[in-house]
């Protein structure tokens, strides 16, 4: 790719001619399994990368523009983070549980946070942070791992999707010039299903120790080995990610975004999450070409004990609230190209159950904070608390499809324009955004 | 115990395979013949591998007309047509049943041949499994009963009664001891935590409160700022506390000058610990913290297994001894016990079953009884006893809360709503369970048994589901098949085992699955388990899973329903399952040959089984698998881990591999070492020059066949050059930079201690890996050879990452 290519606006993300074929060829795992092309001599490792190369690649994304995804994975009981109390029903469905009036947060004079998730008002305040309540899936599965899939790969109903939705988007989005290999980056030891798909996607868990045998700024030499091993590996998969994974660490190690350290003032939670985001940060401050990021935080199937304003819910809400509020403020000035949303699978039941938790539910809350939402608001309808107003007279029942909600985002965000390739099958379509941002 | 995975069964004289391919056909580096290297082990493998690379270098029947060299070998990508040869059957058989050849499975299988092999594998207790249960008398706890695990190793909730003034002291000096300092740091914790929060107060987000670090509930084990306090300065507030004061047992009578390390270290074994015992809680825990390595070493020598055992519960905690010792004897056994097959089943169910380590604090100590009671003897034998063995563990009871259901009109759902008329605020009232909690009913159906494609729902009606599923099962079968099982509990009194509590059980006949179920107390739970575990939508989703498992990522409906079939006929015996699995075309395959990507634990048991390696210390490997991504009881959710290549490949994946097998190859994986000497011998493991001979032979005995020309010729070029091991273990962090949040994976929480930030820390940190592990590390000399290169740079090539 050159970088005369300003002027050209076919859309290499995938390009329907066939130009980037090549390059797809290579390095896209999960889709070369039966090694049906013939890959002869098709290394092409980019020399050294310079500064100058980095200002070619944000050009990639022009509007600087970079969403965050964050799965709270597990079913998150939506109705102890932004809850209803001004619905009586909630006090009487929940009498152990319940988070009272006086203890927590009030938004709006119905909805209120959970006193744990403080970080969250002030954002909420400023007018950057939306909540989205009552959204969820449109398949009533209770299965956390039927919904997770089908969230990820935003068909909800359909186990036949072989990409994620965030994949899709990205392939959707027009970009001009190379596309870094940051472009689509997980925090964690898997590429999850959100991310899968033809558009290059990695995985890393900790910046500090992506490197082979050696930290120093260059690679060593049996890390050169091994690329030379990957590169001419006629085993398609490992093939793909190899290349993959010696281009990121050859970036990390010109970056180094280890150096960037969070702002003045900014703490994040010392937990696997927070570091995760702490992270992102990172890779996004050394303008490495991140577009899209995700990572998830787990522990959030609550059948027992979940506790109400303090207790195992309420820790977990507060290392949440204080990683993203961490990341928000030590993104600084960047905070305004950043859109983040959080989802989970489905909520909880209404009801507490016997054992001083909740069961798997349906709709849930959803979170958007960006530096162009318009945030401070409750979004969505609320479908009420009562008996027959609760889906199969047991959870909140789901009035905004989740791919409405991340529909937007990625459209506002990516530029992911085409939301019947986003999210095939579903009704989603521009006319029909909340209008959050 | 030098050597303990010697193997001792006879081994064949040595014989050269008949047919030779013609030198000229061979590439260079070949033709000579194989050299007899060092012992009868060695050459009788040396011939068993002579053979495979020979049939794989002479593709076909013809064997004179070998391809060109070896370029043929991309293992994954199924290249041939042809069916396997003999030594590709024998490969695979090990690639897939067992967690990776060893030199001597190699030469046995080729003796006796798959079929053998196999026939002996699938009946365990025939096979002499004597070394390694050798090996696990260092872990003594591992072979208490539940109430005598949890009696001598106290857990959290133990310590903190004791703290409370309402738990009791043993009277065994020993027992005394762990309790004693068990509760005096527990309370150091709870000061640490009262200081940090002082000090967080000013930084609210500073979230290193320890709340923070908690999941349902669990503590962390170690204070969270020990090094803020002096042990000094701890020392006057903590000899008043009630703890150790508090002794109700006799204690022994105080030697002199009772904390002299001068004094103590040189005693015999058993006045040496005595001399521990009779020192006062805080003056042991600090006298323990203070000692410097030598002397930690000193401690240690000639101690026995228990005793390092208690040595190690004072140092880094009860539970952490007890989870550790759980982590690291299931790795053992997957490294070294002869019975593979039952071992990869024994990891197969407890994956399918799946239970968390950090579910809650009790959890660690439910696990070697899992493992051990419920799992293992069945895992060859019938679903239905597995499926209910299960059913009644503590350890899946507590980790999918069954043991808190209540039946809503049950007498103990009455008691609480009693209590809750008479106190409505009261604690009783607020904390007692009064209700079914759904959680284990619904997993056991969609996870356990049935599979998520029987799932009934609004979009999924019961026409709409496979035939096998017999209509499905509904949320109200979820609720009504965990009424049933309310009361299926755990008898804390009693030992901590199953216990069956008719008060808290649900009255009245149920529906379920369009049976109804009489009322019949336990008989209940047992009919449902004996309904599903003889559908046939269970014996369609279990034999899916072991095909995945043992044959492709994608099996053939056809073999999935001859699988099936069996499981039917024979009433769920795994063994035949197995069996017809084994009998079937599709098996043997070329296609499926070398097709699977290992797991992290398939690759990390392959390269030290691979190597001969003799593992002193598994605590570095526990935690490396955590560095892998596959931390053993440490997958949250109950799915467990996936079979299919996809989740195992990505760029952390790989970077995690490449740096694993460099620091395993070069002898710095601490705790385990490997044997170059033994695989090629003296003179070509301490060669300064890389020859191609060695290089050809650790190919054999590290991927099983040749690898690619590439690989090859990447291998020789790499081989003189620096193998950079030390920069790979920093890589690996196996001396981490960064801090606690990696140390929080469940591995390293039980498998060690985890090194909190700075290099004291760090010390400490490895200190109680030394003390846990009851070895010492010095003597491992690293070292960096062109050998030992070569084989690090094959662990990390694309050929060793199938099986």
């Amino acid at each position: 790719m050159n970088s005369n290519s300003s002027h050209d606006t076919s859309n290499w993300g995938c390009d329907m001619l066939g130009r980037d074929l090549a390059r797809r060829a290579v390095s896209r795992r999960g889709f070369m399994k039966n090694g049906a092309l013939a890959l002869v001599g098709t290394s092409v490792i980019p020399a050294f990368l310079t500064r100058s190369v980095y200002a070619e690649m944000q050009t990639a994304a022009k509007n600087q523009k970079k969403l965050v995804v964050i799965f709270q994975r597990g079913a998150c009981d939506g109705l102890n983070v932004v809850i209803p109390h001004g619905e009586k029903a909630y006090y009487a469905m929940r009498p152990t549980i319940a988070v009272q009036q006086k203890e927590l947060i009030d938004l709006n004079g119905f909805f209120g946070l959970h006193p744990e998730m403080a970080a969250f008002k002030p954002l909420y305040d400023q007018g950057h942070l939306a909540i989205v309540h009552a959204a969820g899936s449109p398949d009533t599965t209770r299965s956390h791992f039927d919904a997770q899939d089908y969230m990820e790969s935003g068909t909800p109903g359909n186990k036949g999707t072989v990409d994620g939705w965030l994949n899709r988007a990205l392939a959707d989005e027009k970009v001009q010039g190379k596309e870094s290999a940051f472009r689509a980056v997980a925090l964690g030891t898997q590429v999850p299903r959100t991310l899968q798909g033809k558009e290059p996607a990695i995985a890393i868990a900790n910046l500090a120790d992506f490197s082979v045998a050696g930290k120093g700024p260059q690679t060593s030499s049996i890390s050169n080995a091994f690329q030379a091993m990957y590169d001419e590996s006629t085993d398609s998969m490992l093939h793909g990610t190899g290349e993959e994974t010696f281009e990121a660490v050859k970036m990390l190690k010109s970056a180094d975004p280890a150096h960037y350290q969070p702002a003045v003032g900014v703490v994040y939670p010392n937990t696997p999450f927070g570091n995760s985001l702490k992270q992102i940060a990172q890779l996004m401050k050394a303008n490495l070409g991140v577009e899209a990021a995700f990572t998830d935080i787990g522990g959030w199937d609550t059948h027992q004990n979940q506790g109400g304003a303090t207790g195992q819910l309420a820790n977990r809400l507060k290392e949440f609230s204080e990683s993203i509020a961490a990341f928000w403020k030590d993104m600084g000035q960047d905070s305004e190209n950043i859109t983040l949303v959080t989802m989970s699978e489905f909520g909880r039941t209404a009801r507490q159950n016997g054992t001083g938790g909740t069961d798997h539910g349906h709709a849930n809350v959803m979170f958007v904070l960006g530096g162009s939402v318009k945030g401070g608001k409750i979004y969505g309808k609320w479908p009420g608390l009562g008996p027959d107003q609760l889906n199969e007279g047991r959870d909140l029942a789901v009035t905004t499809d989740f791919r409405n909600v991340l529909g937007e985002a990625a459209y506002k965000s990516l530029g992911a324009h085409d939301m019947q390739r986003v999210f095939p099958g579903s009704q989603v379509n521009p006319a029909a955004f909340l209008d959050f941002a | 115990m030098n050597r303990p995975h010697l193997r001792t069964s006879p081994l064949p004289a040595t014989q050269l395979p008949a047919a030779q391919p013609s030198a000229s056909q061979l590439p260079a580096t070949l033709r000579r013949p194989r050299q007899r290297i060092a012992s009868t082990l060695q050459s009788a493998r040396c011939a068993a591998l002579c053979a495979v690379l020979t049939a794989s270098l002479a593709v076909g029947p013809a064997l004179a007309e070998a391809p060109a060299a070896a370029d043929n070998t991309a293992m994954n990508t199924a290249s041939s047509s042809r069916p396997l040869t003999t030594d590709q059957k024998e490969l695979h058989t090990l690639d897939r049943f067992t967690f990776g050849p060893t030199p001597a499975e190699t030469a046995e299988i080729r003796r006796i041949g798959v079929k053998a092999w196999f026939d002996r594998q699938l009946e365990p207790q025939s096979i002499d499994d004597s070394a390694l249960d050798a090996m696990l008398l260092k872990y003594p706890a591992s072979a208490l009963t539940q109430a005598q695990l949890m009696q001598r190793f106290p857990g959290p909730g133990e310590l903190r009664r004791l703290v409370r003034n309402d738990g009791s002291m043993p009277t065994d000096p020993e027992e005394h001891a762990i309790y004693a300092v068990g509760a005096y740091e527990y309370q150091r914790k709870i000061q640490a935590a009262g200081a940090a929060k002082t000090a967080g107060a000013e930084n609210p987000a500073g979230a290193t409160a320890p709340d923070a670090s908690m999941q349902n509930g669990m503590a962390q084990p170690e204070a969270t700022q020990p090094d803020a306090l002096q042990p000094e300065a701890m020392q006057s507030a903590a000899a008043s506390a009630p703890v150790a004061a508090k002794g109700k047992g006799k204690r022994m009578p105080l030697p002199r000058s009772t904390e002299d390390p001068a004094l103590v270290l040189p005693l015999p074994p058993d006045q040496r610990m005595a001399a521990l015992y009779a020192m006062p809680a805080p003056q042991l825990s600090a006298f323990l913290r203070r000692l410097r390595p030598d002397q930690r070493q000193q401690l240690m020598a000639g101690l026995k297994p228990e005793q390092m055992e208690t040595l190690a519960a004072l140092q880094i905690g009860p539970i952490r001894v007890v989870g550790g010792e759980a982590l690291q004897t299931r790795l053992l056994r997957d490294l070294y016990s002869e019975r593979q097959l039952q071992a990869v089943m024994t990891d197969f169910w407890l994956n399918h079953f799946n239970v968390y380590v950090r579910k809650s604090q009790e959890e660690p100590y439910l696990l070697s009884s899992y493992e051990h009671n419920a799992i293992l003897p069945h895992a060859l034998g019938k679903f239905e006893d597995l499926l209910d063995a299960v059913a009644e563990s503590p350890a899946m009871m507590v980790y999918l809360d069954n043991w808190q259901s209540v039946g809503p009109d049950s007498e103990a759902a009455a008691r609480v709503q009693r209590y809750q008329q008479v106190r409505p605020n009261g604690k009783l009232a607020k904390t007692l369970p009064q209700g079914i909690n759904e959680n284990y009913a619904r997993e056991l159906m969609e996870l356990h048994t049935l599979g998520v494609q029987c799932e009934v729902s609004a979009d999924k009606t019961a026409a709409s589901v496979s035939p096998n599923c017999d209509g499905g099962y509904t949320q109200a079968d979820v609720q009504n098949v965990a009424r049933v099982l309310t009361g299926w509990t755990v008898d804390r009194r009693n030992g901590y085992s199953f216990g069956f509590d008719a008060r808290r059980h649900e009255p009245g006949s149920k529906q379920v699955l369009g049976h109804t179920i009489p009322a019949g107390g336990p008989a209940e739970g047992l009919a449902v388990l004996h309904l599903l575990a003889t559908s046939p939508a269970t014996a369609h989703f279990i034999s899916h899973k072991l095909a995945v498992r043992f044959v492709s990522d994608n099996p053939s409906a056809a073999l999935e329903n001859r699988m099936a079939a069996t499981f039917l006929r024979t009433g769920g015996d795994i063994k035949s399952v197995l069996r017809t699995m084994f009998d079937s075309p599709e098996f043997w395959s070329p296609q499926v040959y070398r097709a699977k990507v290992k797991t992290p634990l398939e690759f990390l048991t392959s390269a030290v089984r691979a190597t001969d390696g003799s593992v002193q210390n598994p605590v570095p490997l526990v935690q490396s698998l955590g560095r892998l991504g596959m931390p053993l009881y440490g997958m949250q959710t109950p799915n467990g881990y996936s079979w299919q290549s996809d989740d195992w490949v990505s760029t952390n994946a790989l970077v995690s591999r490449m740096n694993f097998a460099m620091v395993l190859s070069n002898d710095r994986m601490p705790g385990t070492q490997v044997d170059w000497t033994r695989l090629v011998g003296a003179q070509a493991a301490d060669s300064p020059t890389p020859s191609v001979k060695t290089e050809n032979e650790l190919e054999l005995d590290l991927v099983g066949q040749p690898v690619s020309d590439r690989t090859r010729t990447v291998v020789m070029e790499q081989a003189d050059r620096p193998g950079q091991g030390a920069e790979a273990q920093k890589n690996f962090a196996m001396e981490s930079t960064h801090d606690a949040v990696e140390e929080e994976s469940a591995a390293s929480m039980y498998g060690g201690l985890p090194a909190k930030n700075g290099a004291k820390a760090k010390a400490r940190g490895q200190n109680a890996l030394l003390n846990l592990s009851m070895t010492t590390l010095a003597g491992v000399t690293t070292r960096e050879t062109p050998v030992s290169t070569m084989g690090g740079l094959l662990m990390g090539s694309p050929e060793f990452q199938r099986r």
